[in-house]
């Protein structure tokens, strides 16, 4: 992932490829869908080149294999110029709402360039419309004092999220999938719940972040999570989970081919396409393509079961998605394709076995493997995680999952805290930020700057 | 102990040093400066730092004279030969440095200290972006300490331990007359050192303290320091081969640190030198010193407590070379002393008498009878 200032370039062709489009767009409406193609080629392809080059390559030579053709596919040093994906699917998204003519083409080049480029929001989304953002960038802003306070404490939030929950829960998280060929399916489990918890908290945290900069600028970005792990659908995480790509691919994709106003099974298809590109956006890996087919096949098979599921209870509704979507997620983090069905049927080998074996239920068994307990040193030793670590986490967490059934129930914390008494306000900003500064995985050990994302 | 607990008491000490020791853990073993006051009335402080390189404690002075101005720096050459800049051991630079407070000046010595690393710089510069996540290991009687009960040196930053080691055998000692062919950092800095203090009208001294050198390059690194020394003009307190201490009684572990009877032996030496030497002024009658008296009561009474609970008879006769404590050693005739013990008998000179004791079922093996002299009290050990 390249932070190069070179790439600033490669935004600004992108830039000014969309944006001289965009009026090539209007002023010739006879070539209008050859202009978009084309536009639309050229930045797709960059995003191509620079992110899929290696993986396609690698592909077709698997795939030749297949038929016994031997083709030794060349490896490029390629390195992933940093927000490539969001900046480009977000000029596209402009570009295309353009030819559909439900805005106007931006005569503004700075106006536009700084629509694609806004800081906030430029690495690591969440992906913006034009008709939300660019708009906000005709009236000029007055800093308003409570605005500010309010996207201080929304980076605060955001920093909780990340340095707090994402960053500790990676320590042990990567020790555990690193080493996994060594690791008991148990703990191979815990990660995987904790690594669904250190990937919301990084992207949340860092859309968090986003919004609250912008929100001291006087910009209102969108939200891009709203409490997606009490889903009690996978249609419903979808819904609420990574809000900005998801309704891109809605609007430019998934519509485009049809949506659901075709019959069932080219609906279905619709699906599995929108749910296999958005995995491949996440990363050139089967893996992804995977993880993206995994939450695919399971909203079609909602629809399909819906006269049904509608008699399920509430929670095990709930209880499901949570393990389909914690399930997938292994597909995810894991580094291969291979690696992921490996380490499922490791997990899936362990429960069975503590089933078979033990009281699966006792909280003890989870942190009990063999002679290892959490609290061994040992188990510090291995993961570098501690049980006062584990301890932190799981009060965070909770901390997380209140926030989030508020904000499923409508109600703003932050909006809440800002209407306090002013003490109040300054009292709880001070233990926020003492509690970050203390509890937060940060300082010259770890390089806290780094969101997941980012790598997309 | 850390930094605060080290550097507390050498920055709100009232009266002024006339002497700053500066090393690894070798001075931190083997000087003691409360010993060098009793003896000469000579005021002094230990700089040592565990695995310290000669640049770390360049800069150490750097940030201490901004606190204290001594009349002398004495600075221990272990180390000459490396050529590196800060000790792998990276807690024990921490210790050296992160009591002094944030200033231009600790900047300039962090930069100094890592060139080319500005991460490094900034964990030393804050050290709470390295220390903020110490909760984890954190009790709440540590928190309780941390915050009414903090542990002080009080004896000046030496570090004070009664272990004696017996056990290890030194290995066969290197000599060369070589000198080291480049110019190491090392070396480099003990230049530095001696311009810095010229400047800021110190006078520089080079030491040596004694342990069995058994690395060629570490030889080397004393020989090219006498060659330094003669050429700048420094005096070179070199203690290596004087037999000033004797590797059978006065070691405290297999490192070949000194212990209590070496670092006594070597600091009477050494202030002997700097006395003669320098014309050092004694302290001990003047009132702006009474902090001193005080520390040195204190430091007396810790001897006595510790003399109390041993119960190991060579760690007993080692801590009796002090002037503090007369005693009498009463041996039943079965009773017989190996050659260590005779060897801590013997260094006690008139201090200890020896009686033998008939055979009897009543008698103990082996009674010292300890009178501690400035305190005025008796007790007895057995063995």
């Amino acid at each position: 992932m390249g932070w190069n200032p070179k790439y600033a370039l490669l935004l600004a062709f992108c830039t000014a490829v969309t944006f001289f489009a965009s009026l090539l767009l209007e002023k010739h409406k006879d070539k209008a869908n050859l202009i978009l193609v084309l536009a639309l080629c050229v930045i797709f392809s960059l995003l191509l080149y620079y992110k899929y080059l290696n993986f396609l390559l690698e592909l077709f030579a698997k795939t030749l294999s297949v038929v016994r053709i031997r083709f030794a596919a060349p490896k490029f040093d390629i390195v992933l110029p940093v927000g490539i994906s969001f900046f480009t699917f977000q000029a596209a998204g402009y570009l295309i709402d353009v030819w559909r003519g439900e805005i106007r083409a931006e005569r503004n080049f700075l106006r536009y360039a700084l629509f694609v480029s806004f800081f906030p929001q430029l690495v690591a989304g969440p992906i913006e419309r034009s008709r939300n953002l660019m708009a906000q960038f005709e009236e000029p802003r007055k800093f308003d004092f409570d605005r500010a306070k309010n996207g201080f404490m929304l980076i605060l939030w955001g920093l909780f999220l990340k340095m707090v929950i994402a960053d500790r829960a990676a320590i042990f998280v990567d020790a555990a999938y690193g080493g996994w060929k060594n690791v008991h399916g148990l703990i191979l489990i815990l990660a995987t719940v904790m690594f669904a918890f250190q990937i919301y908290c990084d992207f949340y945290g860092y859309s968090i972040i986003a919004k609250g900069a912008a929100q001291i600028l006087g910009i209102t970005l969108m939200d891009n999570f709203n409490a997606p792990y009490l889903s009690v659908s996978v249609q419903e995480f979808w819904r609420r989970w990574h809000i900005s790509l998801s309704t891109w691919f809605k609007d430019y994709v998934y519509i485009p081919l049809g949506g659901s106003r075709c019959s069932r099974p080219r609906s279905a298809l619709n699906v599995i396409a929108v749910m296999l590109v958005s995995g491949a956006w996440h990363g050139a890996g089967l893996n992804f393509v995977a993880w993206g087919l995994f939450h695919g096949i399971a909203q079609v098979a909602e629809r399909i079961a819906k006269p049904l599921l509608v008699r399920v209870p509430r929670f095990i509704r709930w209880a499901g998605t949570a393990f389909w979507t914690t399930v997938a997620w292994v597909f995810f983090r894991a580094e291969s394709l291979k690696d992921s069905l490996r380490m499922l049927k490791r997990m899936a080998g362990s429960v069975k076995r503590a089933f078979m074996e033990g009281d699966v239920f006792s909280s003890s068994q989870l942190f009990q493997i063999g002679a290892v307990s959490v609290d061994d040193h040992a188990f510090e030793l291995k993961f570098g995680f501690t049980a006062k670590d584990m301890h932190l986490l799981g009060f965070a967490v909770c901390i997380l999952l209140i926030a989030d059934f508020l904000k499923y129930k409508g109600i703003s914390v932050s909006e809440m805290f800002c209407k306090r008494n002013p003490a109040i306000q300054v009292v709880g900003t001070a233990i926020a930020i003492t509690f970050l500064a203390v509890f937060g995985i940060w300082g010259t050990a770890f390089d806290a700057a780094n969101f997941i994302y980012f790598q997309f | 102990m850390g930094s605060e607990s080290t550097y507390r008491p050498f920055v709100k000490e009232k009266a002024e040093y006339d002497v700053f020791f500066l090393g690894s853990s070798h001075v931190g073993c083997g000087i003691a400066p409360m010993e060098l006051w009793e003896a000469y009335g000579i005021t002094s402080y230990d700089f040592a730092t565990s695995a310290g390189t000669i640049p770390t404690l360049y800069n150490q002075l750097r940030l201490s004279v901004r606190h204290h101005k001594p009349k002398i720096a004495v600075l221990d050459v272990m180390g000459a030969d490396c050529d590196v800049y800060v000790s792998s051991q990276m807690d024990s630079v921490h210790v050296a440095l992160d009591y002094f407070p944030l200033s231009r000046q600790k900047y300039e010595c962090i930069a100094d200290l890592f060139p080319d690393d500005k991460k490094r710089r900034i964990a030393y510069l804050f050290p709470f972006t390295i220390f903020h996540n110490r909760w984890v290991d954190m009790t709440p009687e540590m928190i309780w300490d941390g915050i009414f009960n903090v542990p002080v040196n009080n004896v000046k930053g030496q570090w004070l331990d009664y272990s004696l080691d017996t056990v290890s055998r030194p290995a066969n000692e290197i000599q060369t007359d070589e000198t080291l062919q480049d110019n190491p950092l090392g070396m480099q800095y003990i230049e530095k050192f001696i311009t810095f203090c010229r400047v800021n009208d110190i006078i520089p001294v080079l030491m040596s303290i004694p342990y069995p050198v058994t690395s060629i390059s570490a030889r080397k690194g004393e020989n090219s320091v006498q060659t330094l020394s003669e050429r700048m003009g420094v005096s070179y307190y070199n203690l290596q081969g004087t037999g000033v201490v004797d590797y059978a009684t006065d070691l405290r572990d297999p490192s070949s640190h000194v212990n209590f009877s070496g670092a006594r032996k070597v600091t009477l030496y050494i202030g002997e030198r700097l006395r003669n030497d320098y014309g050092l002024t004694d302290h001990r009658e003047e009132d702006s010193y009474a902090s001193w008296k005080a520390d040195s009561k204190v430091y007396a009474q810790q001897l006595v407590n510790n003399l109390q609970g041993q119960t190991d008879l060579k760690v007993c006769l080692m801590i009796l070379y002090s002037p503090n404590f007369t005693a009498q050693l009463h041996l039943r005739e079965d009773a017989e002393l190996d050659p260590v013990e005779k060897k801590l008998v013997s260094q006690l000179g008139n201090a200890i008498s020896i009686e033998e004791v008939p055979l009897a079922p009543d008698v103990p093996y082996i009674r010292l009878d300890i009178h501690d002299i400035s305190g005025g009290t008796d007790f007895t050990k057995y063995f």
